[in-house]
């Protein structure tokens, strides 16, 4: 018997910068991931509530409410479906920052700028890999 | 020859001690020469002996005249004030009036006793308008004695009084002179001390202001390198995406210009990156995550990262490393920074066939690291410059070539030093450089 083919693995990219975005939202698609798209806090926040997601890229700095705020209302309020990972993606390579955000729950953070796309779908592909 | 019995001849030593204490004491200039005019009267009695007013002035520089500057709190001053036709403060005598007696004994450096008050107030005031506050004071002598300090007048001091001069004794006179000195003493000291503050609240400010300044330059670097990363990690992520055919092939000729734009966006994130660690640096924000590891792992690491960059300018890198070296406890990440900072510079100074080493030693309760290179050297001019913030060398190839921001040396001794190490090296000139840091074993 023929297994039916899985559904592919959900993203949700909150990102403010626009060709950022496009960037990642381009590469993620093209490597057969659904990708749903935030460009602020706000909007970012009422999707990762929805939850559902396998993968969450979440930027630092953004408009209306911060990345780190998000992580913690995200973890005050539970979402309505549980989201698998939340990665940050940043431009702050500021330690002091990412360890609130891994102590707030992020499973690890990418550093925007240290990556080419290609080094960036790996380690998207690395973090849907883990439990 | 000092009458014994005189109550003020008595007491005349007792008198000077106590008006200095009163007025050394206080440091406020305006306080100082309030107490100066007060004091001869209340504390040493001299209302009692027929004295009235005591002014103090002081001479201007500015204005070329003595400006008054105190005068006692008596009735007869209250009315002398209250009839004059300039308030009291105002009250300025030119060094050209050479005719005033004020001026005579600044000048002369003597007293001067007068019974009408034209030769005292005369200019600014009329001769009438002096009369009439004299008489509204009830004054019939007044004595103008010149302050002087180091041997130079600053001033004067009136001693106005109800009694003819006469009446005046030897006594009376010493306590004046003593008085007058340690008025010249206590001006001068009020004066400085209130210079001292001055001096001191603008510098105050002026830190105050610096300060400000340097946490909004701290924050405005921090901020516009942010802003300034997300488009040039755009541009880095687009050009990849074009020079890897992500868009369809590409002509040779583009393909080699694109990949310049990648390398210049890749150096310009480097620099502001670089720009970004000076500032926490300089404001002390550098928070150090100590780990155990091994220098030998860390330079293999750097090794691989450099290995293209290695091949394509025909160098060889080597680690030289003992075997069972103890670990190091340190700041993994930042530590890995020095070394890939070491070993870039190692690579941008040695010519193509050149050797570069890395290799690490105990001594004592320090592990020392070193890169070493048979490249250019270091021209004893240029080797004090090194570790200085955009030290950039004038002879040096990054110079000629217009890499590097002059920031890396500096941001590596920051480094060390923060772990309680040191850097160093040694070189000459032609024959390559040795670059060496040390941290403490774990």
């Amino acid at each position: 018997m023929d297994t039916p083919p899985l559904p592919p693995q959900k993203i949700l990219v909150v990102e403010d910068d626009q060709f950022l975005r496009d960037l990642y939202v381009d590469i993620l698609t093209s490597a057969g991931y659904e990708v749903q798209q935030a460009s602020d806090g706000e909007e970012g926040y009422k999707l990762i509530h929805q939850g559902g997601y396998d993968l969450v890229l979440l930027d630092i700095m953004l408009p209306k409410i911060d990345g780190i705020s998000i992580l913690k209302l995200a973890q005050a309020t539970p979402p309505e479906k549980s989201n698998r990972h939340i990665v940050i993606l940043s431009n702050l390579g500021q330690d002091s920052i990412i360890a609130e955000a891994v102590n707030l729950g992020a499973r690890g953070y990418m550093i925007k700028s240290e990556l080419t796309p290609e080094q960036a779908l790996n380690e998207v592909k690395r973090y849907l890999s883990e439990s | 020859m000092p009458d014994t019995q005189d109550p003020v001849a008595k007491n005349t030593v007792q008198a000077l001690w106590k008006i200095t204490k009163v007025v050394l004491d206080t440091l406020d200039f305006s306080e100082v020469t309030q107490k100066i005019c007060d004091s001869l009267l209340d504390e040493l009695g001299y209302l009692n002996l027929g004295y009235r007013i005591i002014v103090l002035s002081l001479y201007d520089p500015e204005k070329n005249g003595l400006q008054r500057i105190s005068l006692s709190q008596t009735p007869e001053a209250e009315a002398a004030v209250s009839a004059s036709t300039i308030p009291f403060h105002d009250i300025l005598i030119p060094l050209s009036a050479t005719e005033n007696i004020c001026v005579k004994a600044y000048l002369d450096q003597k007293p001067y006793t007068s019974t009408n008050w034209q030769d005292i107030l005369s200019p600014p005031l009329t001769p009438e308008a002096a009369r009439t506050n004299q008489t509204a004071a009830g004054i019939k002598t007044s004595m103008v004695y010149p302050v002087i300090v180091k041997g130079k007048s600053v001033g004067t001091v009136i001693l106005s009084m109800v009694k003819d001069y006469s009446e005046v004794s030897a006594t009376e006179i010493d306590l004046i002179r003593g008085f007058t000195e340690i008025v010249g003493i206590s001006v001068q000291n009020a004066k400085l001390y209130s210079d001292l503050e001055k001096t001191k609240n603008s510098l105050d400010a002026a830190n105050e202001q610096l300060k400000l300044l340097d946490k909004v330059k701290d924050e405005f670097i921090s901020v516009t390198s942010h802003e300034l990363r997300a488009p040039m990690t755009a541009i880095k992520s687009y050009t990849w995406l074009v020079t890897n055919d992500k868009a369809g092939p590409l002509e040779p000729k583009a393909r080699e210009y694109l990949n310049k734009v990648y390398l210049s966006t890749e150096r310009l994130i480097h620099l502001v990156n670089e720009m970004l660690d000076v500032s926490r640096i300089e404001s002390g924000r550098i928070q150090l995550h100590p780990e155990d590891f091994t220098m030998e792992k860390l330079a293999e690491d750097v090794k691989d990262e450099f290995t293209a960059k290695i091949a394509e300018q025909n160098l060889s890198l080597e680690l030289q490393f003992p075997q069972e070296l103890p670990t190091v406890n340190a700041d993994r990440e930042k530590m890995h920074q020095v070394l890939e900072n070491l070993v870039s510079n190692a690579i941008k100074f040695t010519p193509p066939g050149g050797k570069i080493t890395l290799t690490s030693r105990v001594n004592g309760n320090f592990l020392e690291t070193s890169v070493i290179d048979t490249g250019n050297g270091i021209a004893p001019e240029d080797q004090q410059k090194l570790f200085i913030k955009f030290g950039r060398l004038e002879n040096s190839l990054i110079a000629r070539t217009g890499t590097g921001s002059g920031l890396g040396l500096f941001i590596c001794k920051q480094y060390v030093e923060l772990h309680r190490g040191k850097v160093w090296f040694t070189s000459t000139l032609g024959q390559g450089s040795d670059f060496t840091f040390s941290l403490h074993l774990s």
